[in-house]
């Protein structure tokens, strides 16, 4: 057609065509941005979709070269991960404490901290003297203790609760509360009263700080709205499976089609730079699995080891295992569940017999430091290899501004993240130069 | 044979005569010298990782010196190997037509094209890539196996052919 037209009217047209691209383009990019910003809760469990989907791939891949056509292998894989999701959810259904357990840890918690800080510190029953160390370090800790120790302090309604669970059991239908925690109970509000009537003395005719109490039918209201959350939340995250389905049943036509909307002069360019994507990002989320798993299952054998619950070490081993994906705070992270442990740990009955209840701590310190070495001198060469190249600046900030954006799941997925932006810059150049771009 | 240009978005919501140019792609693929010891399963696969271009009059597949990523097999048109000469003027090294196939050397390393290829009419090319070639032997050897051997014959024959043409001149 465009033959039949002068050269005037050709240029006209060009004209007309740049025009309406240009505009065109742009009311893409700024829909595009609002609906990025207007669904920005739909990114996370969408990306976590991918990621499943792309860790799963090599599986899906595995069971094609069993014999499997596409359709079956996705509709096997699917029907794996189900079965490991309900397995695993079935088994955190144990470890989710109920009304009762959960005062009860938050009793324990909260007298145990105090006694071992009194012990570490050299405190005596007034809460008067000190060691060294507390002369060292009291002053910073004694406020972040009693942050904690508010933290975990019983309101109104749970202590009336705790109360009806350790007198009669029989009403909520449930086992009595050990006579030991009520013991604890008693000692932790004994302590606040004592804190009061410091208070008092010290401000006398001064209003005394008391805690916000819940008033009544709070707490009917917090439940309520808990429940408008958790429903919100899993309308969201229905989408994760979604996403999970589709590009294991996509098979490679998605990215068929972004090719294809590519000019031909980036053709090439294009397929080279999106298989480096995938190669670098396949090796490091691939090997962070298998190390994240390593560090896990190597948590759970020691702590086990050194005398925790199977379920706790279990626990503890998730967690810390799944926070080693962050860069310098995953250690940490298992660190401070571990110390937690230690702390409300009794009765401790290790294989190893110099391990007992006043030890445990040092004992959980020791196994993080063994756990952490074992990552650095073998887990992290040998499997992930020299997959993560980037500078310790970009990730520290990385994962910070990843922790600002999306809290936990953002410092999970900033590095990541931060190795496609790599990648895609590092190519990028290289590429168009090599094909003449610029 | 005509490809239908259609927008991005346009090609996700609808998917008319998918079914019909997924046939017609592999009746061509059983014509071209390369596929044509596969069988109709085999032939699916090579078409999940086939790429569809158009190029325009006078519009460059590659240029000599570019890295090579992909091989490309011309379904219908018309495409000139082109080389420049000492004076700089371009020569045709030559000249292909449907069912022909050019920059199979992509397919065994990343060394750069060692002369031009250029549309000299609207031509419809199927292109692949190296890393999905090499990806399919992986998985499924016993097409690689046929195709790389089919790539081999091929490579053996245009060889001994520039031999002879060395040779007579």
């Amino acid at each position: 057609m465009s033959n039949y037209l002068t050269n005037e009217e050709r240029l006209l047209r060009e004209k007309r065509g740049r025009l309406v691209y240009s505009i065109s383009s742009l009311l893409f990019i700024a829909l595009s941005c609002y609906l990025i910003w207007a669904l920005r809760e739909l990114i996370l469990p969408a990306v976590i979709g991918m990621v499943m989907a792309y860790i799963c791939l090599p599986i899906l891949g595995l069971l094609k070269d069993k014999g499997f056509s596409h359709f079956w292998a996705v509709i096997s894989l699917s029907g794996l991960f189900c079965l490991i999701l309900f397995s695993t959810i079935n088994l955190s259904g144990d470890l989710v404490p109920d009304q009762k357990t959960e005062l009860e840890l938050q009793v324990r918690i909260r007298y145990k901290l105090d006694e071992k800080f009194s012990r570490i510190m050299g405190l005596s029953d007034d809460k008067k003297g000190g060691n060294w160390f507390y002369g060292l370090f009291g002053r910073e800790l004694e406020p972040l203790k009693t942050k904690v120790d508010e933290a975990l302090r019983l309101s109104k309604e749970d202590r009336q609760l705790f109360k009806k669970f350790f007198q009669n059991p029989d009403e909520l239908a449930t086992s009595p509360v050990p006579e030991r925690y009520w013991n604890y109970h008693q000692a932790n509000l004994e302590r606040d009263r004592e804190k009061e009537k410091q208070a008092r003395n010290t401000r006398r005719g001064a209003k005394t700080k008391t805690f916000p109490e819940p008033g009544p039918g709070a707490g009917q209201s917090q439940e309520s709205s808990l429940l408008v959350i958790i429903f919100d939340a899993i309308s969201l995250w229905l989408i994760t499976p979604l996403i999970f389905l589709i590009l294991l049943f996509d098979d490679g036509k998605l990215k068929k089609t972004f090719v294809h909307a590519v000019p031909n002069q980036y053709f090439e360019m294009t397929l080279t730079i999106l298989d480096n994507i995938n190669e670098a990002l396949g090796r490091y989320l691939r090997g962070t699995f298998l190390e994240c798993s390593l560090v896990g299952l190597s948590f759970t054998v020691f702590l086990s080891l050194i005398g925790l619950d199977m379920q706790w070490a279990a626990t503890i081993g998730i967690i810390a295992g799944l926070a080693n994906a962050i860069p310098f705070l995953g250690p940490a992270i298992g660190l401070l569940v571990g110390v937690v442990y230690a702390i409300m740990a009794e009765d401790v009955s290790s294989v190893l017999p110099f391990i007992n209840n006043d030890n445990l701590l040092v004992a959980i310190v020791v196994v993080v430091a063994i756990v952490q070495l074992a990552d650095n001198a073998i887990f992290q060469p040998y499997v992930l290899g020299n997959a993560v190249d980037l500078h310790p600046l970009a990730v520290i900030l990385g994962v910070m501004g990843g922790a600002v954006i999306f809290g936990f799941a953002g410092m999970l997925f900033a590095v990541p993240a931060i190795m496609v932006v790599k990648v895609i810059l590092s190519t990028l150049f290289r590429q168009f130069r090599a094909y003449y771009i610029v | 044979m005509e490809e239908h240009k259609a927008p991005l978005w346009a090609s996700f919501l609808w998917q008319d005569n998918r079914k019909q140019q997924k046939r017609d792609f592999i009746s061509f693929l059983q014509e071209v010298p390369l596929f044509n010891t596969l069988s109709k399963r085999e032939l699916r696969t090579i078409y999940s990782i086939a790429h569809q271009r158009t190029y325009q009059e006078k519009e460059f597949v590659f240029r000599k010196g570019q890295p090579g990523a992909a091989m490309f097999i011309i379904r219908s048109g018309e495409i000139n190997i082109v080389d420049h000469d000492e004076e700089h003027q371009e020569k045709v090294i030559a000249t292909l037509g449907n069912n022909s196939f050019f920059g199979e050397l992509a397919l065994l390393d990343d060394s750069p094209r060692s002369a031009s290829a250029i549309a000299t009419t609207k031509t419809d090319i199927c292109a692949f890539f190296r890393t999905d070639l090499d990806r399919l032997l992986d998985a499924t050897p016993q097409i690689g196996l046929k195709v790389y051997r089919a790539l081999a014959i091929i490579i053996g024959i245009r060889l001994k052919s520039t031999n002879e043409q060395l040779f007579n001149k």
